[in-house]
């Protein structure tokens, strides 16, 4: 590939304008990584400003065989926005308008740079809001959430995105534009929709959102259990679900966690914990107090410490400070940590956590287990420090075999932030060869030339304990990094 | 081989399709030999049409040329009932009552009401994507479904997806099946996040004497913090066709309410209050199962089987202005009835002929025209579920082109080289 960037770039600037084209090497550094380990240096980044600029940029792209990624807030966690092959990154973070709000029939169609917050802020004084939750919810944009397919805390009851986009408006390879599905909750033929949602901007460049909106619940009501075994805590999680209790949220903390969550935000919790529990439940005030009474009785089952309760929301955020500080706090115990994304059967959550305590104690270093349980969606931090010579291939290597206990187990390699970069090579424990090419498929079906996000999602070849490209690239994932 | 499965005349016959008679039919009893099957007929150009309970087999286009019906009833296990879990998985061919009843042992629930369960099955409610009226509460078909197992037309069996609830492993492949009416593969297997089983039921039944404040108290209901579990509104026509009797004439709203004690008297409490606000005429309670049973099978049924089905989606508030627009669509000597699921947005529409012969197809004909075109200024969009093979002839039931056709072009191109899965039946003519 030649590239004459002397003469891509007056073109891309003659579309978005001269200062929304970012090309200087000190300038591109910012759109060099996202949420993950991963790093690659894009060649250009253009900000478009509407999906007519999207288009005779991709348009631009796709005569020079230039790469093209979109990007949002990079708030990512497997390199998804991460321009591996270089090439031009465009950048949604001028399309944040709120184009429509259809109160009456709950759809608001946005552009793809809005953050995830800001709609459920801006439609708040109607009384509805955005299901999906991200934890980066306050940095995280809509576009980013329909590519990773996003989930949040909050998805156990309400589901992730694909249940809450009604339609798309797109930009395919060739600069066309196209809606798929619209702002009706049917439309016939094969669900276009669906296949993009999640398809980590492989597919085509998501320029407008029509999402269903949400009524704000009447009540909401959270539960704080703490248990001194961490088996008990899991198995409090699997009698919840198993009494036909589905709560809005489960969230689950270890010893590791609470520790560092105590040294960072003193969120008082007791001498001898040894998990915590957080479960939110949401609704009619008669359906929360009735389902909240419901979970009370089954973590009592279990031997708890301690439960508290709140209806307030400041009591409600005291509870919850713990489990959203968590992660900024493991920096407390280690200089790095390795964030492992995977997703087990629920009724599995304590024989995996069991034999990733295992590893831990095998290898020598120390595991910290956060959770989505009520999902089964764990997030292991692996501890280490890189200056230490080997100990990030060891991290590598342990994330690895997590990966590969979840798979064993029933689960898979990612519950909700993506395979991108950081898994590619673990698909073939989930998926045979067929299985990769049936999927590799839709690439041509969009005709997309393999010019949108080339290298992500399938193997490259390289063996899976073949990391050291990865390890040549991480980093500890920064302040930046939410789950 | 594949004479190996040919069966009875009386099969053949009964596996025609828009008069289209099948070349054989075949039943097959394993993985193994629907792959042998399905990878013969596509290595021989032979067309497949895949067949579940048979209750939808009519939807979509007059089949492209003679091929072999695929029947899946024999394959219907029950793959795997993880009730800790919440989630399930069973092959294509299971029956819905014996899935329903499965989950229901351990207090759960699919969210796949579809019509006629005693016949109909997992793989074809998947393929026709038709979402029943739990989809209120539940969301889409499509929003059920966690993984998939499929027969690719070359034989080969590819998976997608897992059996956990949260997962964004590889691309969603399913997608393209559920919907997809078995234009590019046959389901094989479809593993399902479950919903417990409310611990009460109650459903109240209300009736207006204008179709306004059915709508209303819909809307009111669609924006207000109950949550039912299912909310249908239906004319006089589709009550009596459904053997329901609402106590007045007008038009009516059931709503199926479920929840914990304290929680169903409060939606009942906050449901009745809101009839009475659209000045309901009548308000009562219908038992639960045989009502939504009804609702589910209405226009599917043999009682009520009508000349012409449609589906029409616009938005939630426009459902009044499609329900006007059906009933505005008869012929003399037709009765048409509708069926509405108003925070959805989707009025189904039956027309039948009052004598034996049935309708004329000239007379389906311009109903539908004059129906899309209605429907049409107000930004939706409309289906034909069933009509005579004739009518078929002349109007594309599908409605045109939808958006994205190109696209679906491509994904046939793809998927189905040799154009071995339904051919002629899907959207565009895929």
């Amino acid at each position: 590939m030649t590239l004459d960037m002397n003469s891509i770039i007056p073109q891309l600037q003659a579309v978005v304008g001269a200062e929304y084209v970012i090309h200087k090497p000190e300038d591109l550094i910012v759109f060099e990584y996202d949420g993950s380990v991963d790093r690659a240096l894009p060649t250009v980044v253009a900000l478009p400003d509407s999906a007519e600029q999207v288009s005779e940029c991709v348009k631009i792209a796709e005569r020079s065989g230039l790469p093209i990624v979109a990007r949002g807030a990079g708030t990512g966690l497997s390199g998804g926005a991460v321009a591996e092959h270089g090439g031009l990154v465009l950048a949604m973070t001028r399309m944040t308008r709120i184009l429509e709000v259809d109160v009456e029939n709950r759809v608001a169609i946005v552009e793809p740079g809005v953050v995830n917050l800001h709609l459920s802020e801006q439609v708040s004084k109607h009384g509805l809001y955005f299901a999906p939750d991200p934890s980066s919810q306050r940095a995280c944009t809509i576009g980013g959430n329909v590519a990773e397919n996003s989930g949040g805390p909050h998805c156990l009851a309400y589901g992730v995105t694909t249940n809450h986009v009604l339609g798309l408006e797109v930009v395919y390879a060739d600069g066309g534009i196209e809606w798929v599905g619209g702002i009706h909750r049917e439309s016939p033929g094969f669900d276009l929709r669906g296949i993009i949602i999640g398809s980590e901007g492989t597919l085509a460049i998501v320029t407008k959102i029509a999402v269903r909106l949400l009524r704000q619940p009447e009540a909401v009501k959270t539960l704080l259990a703490v248990f001194s075994e961490l088996d008990d805590a899991s198995a409090a999680v699997s009698g919840i679900i198993g009494a036909g209790i589905v709560p809005a949220a489960i969230e689950m903390m270890d010893e590791l966690c609470i520790s560092a969550a105590e040294a960072a935000v003193h969120a008082g919790y007791p001498e001898g914990a040894g998990a915590v529990l957080l479960v939110e439940v949401d609704g009619l005030a008669e359906a929360v107090e009735e389902e909240v009474a419901a979970v009370e009785e089954v973590c009592n089952l279990y031997d708890p410490l301690e439960i508290r309760t709140a209806t307030d929301p400041v009591e409600r955020e005291k509870l919850w400070s713990g489990r959203k500080g968590v992660l900024g706090a493991l920096g407390r115990l280690a200089p790095n940590y390795l964030l492992v994304d995977g997703t087990v059967p629920r009724t599995r959550l304590v024989e995996t956590l069991s034999r990733i305590k295992g590893i831990s104690e095998r290898t020598g270093y120390p595991i910290a287990n956060l959770l989505h349980a009520g999902d089964g969606n764990l997030h292991p931090s692996v501890l280490f420090d890189e200056r230490k010579p080997g100990d990030t291939e060891a991290a590598l290597k342990i994330g690895g075999e997590i990966l590969e206990l979840c798979v064993e187990v029933g689960g898979v390699l990612s519950g909700e932030h993506g395979i991108g970069l950081e898994k590619q090579e673990y698909m073939p424990l989930m998926f045979t060869d067929a299985d990769m090419d049936v999927m590799a498929r839709l690439r041509p079906s969009f005709s997309t030339n393999n010019i949108f996000n080339p290298g992500k999602i399938f193997p490259t070849g390289a063996s899976c304990s073949d990391i050291r490209q990865m390890a040549a690239a991480i980093q500890r994932a920064g302040p930046g990094a939410y789950v | 081989m594949i004479t190996r499965h040919l069966r009875t005349r009386d099969d053949l016959a009964s596996s025609t399709i828009d008069g289209v008679e099948p070349i054989s039919a075949v039943a097959p009893s394993s993985e193994d030999e629907l792959r042998e099957v399905v990878g013969a007929a596509d290595g021989e150009r032979l067309a497949l049409y895949p067949r579940g309970g048979g209750t939808r087999i009519g939807l979509g286009g007059i089949p492209a040329r003679p091929g072999i019906v695929v029947d899946m009833t024999r394959l219907n296990r029950v793959a795997a009932h993880n009730a800790g879990d919440l989630t399930a998985t069973f092959q294509a061919g299971a029956n819905m009552r014996m899935v329903a009843e499965t989950l229901a042992q351990q207090g759960q629930m699919l969210a796949l009401d579809s019509p006629l369960p005693a016949r109909s099955t997992i793989g074809g409610t998947l393929a026709t994507g038709l979402s029943g009226a739990l989809k209120w509460h539940m969301g889409h078909a499509r929003d059920t479904v966690i993984g998939m197992r499929v027969v690719q037309p070359n034989g080969s069996v590819t998976k997608s997806g897992g059996q956990v609830v949260k997962n964004v492993s590889g691309y969603d492949m399913s997608r393209l099946h559920i919907g997809g009416l078995g234009s590019l593969g046959v389901i094989l297997e479809a593993s399902f996040k479950l919903t417990p089983i409310p611990m009460y039921e109650r459903t109240i039944l209300a009736s207006f004497d204008s179709l306004e404040g059915a709508m209303d108290v819909s809307m009111s209901v669609f924006n207000s913090h109950v949550m039912p579990l299912a909310l249908a509104s239906f004319g006089d026509s589709t009550a009596r066709l459904m053997d329901v009797d609402p106590a007045r004439p007008g038009s009516h709203v059931a709503f199926r309410l479920g929840g914990r004690p304290r929680t169903l008297d409060r939606q009942v409490d906050d449901v009745v209050k809101a009839c009475r606000e659209a000045r309901a005429a009548h308000i009562g309670e219908s038992p639960t199962p045989r009502l939504w049973r009804a609702i589910s099978d209405f226009g599917w049924d043999a009682d009520s089987l009508p000349d012409l089905g449609m589906r029409i989606t616009a938005l939630p508030s426009q459902t009044g202005d499609v329900i006007a627009a059906v009933e505005g669509c008869a012929a003399p000597d037709m009765e048409v009835a509708w069926l509405a699921h108003p925070g959805f947005g989707t009025v189904e529409g039956a027309w039948l002929g009052a004598s034996s012969e049935g309708a004329s197809a000239e007379d389906l004909i311009d109903i539908i025209s004059e129906a899309r075109r209605r429907v049409l200024t107000l930004g939706g969009w409309a289906i034909v579920l069933r009509c005579p093979t004739e009518v078929k002839r002349r109007v594309d039931v599908w409605g045109g082109e939808p958006r994205g056709s190109s696209v679906m072009r491509e994904l046939k191109a793809q998927y189905d080289p040799n154009d071995t899965m339904n051919p002629g039946r899907y959207v565009g003519g895929i």
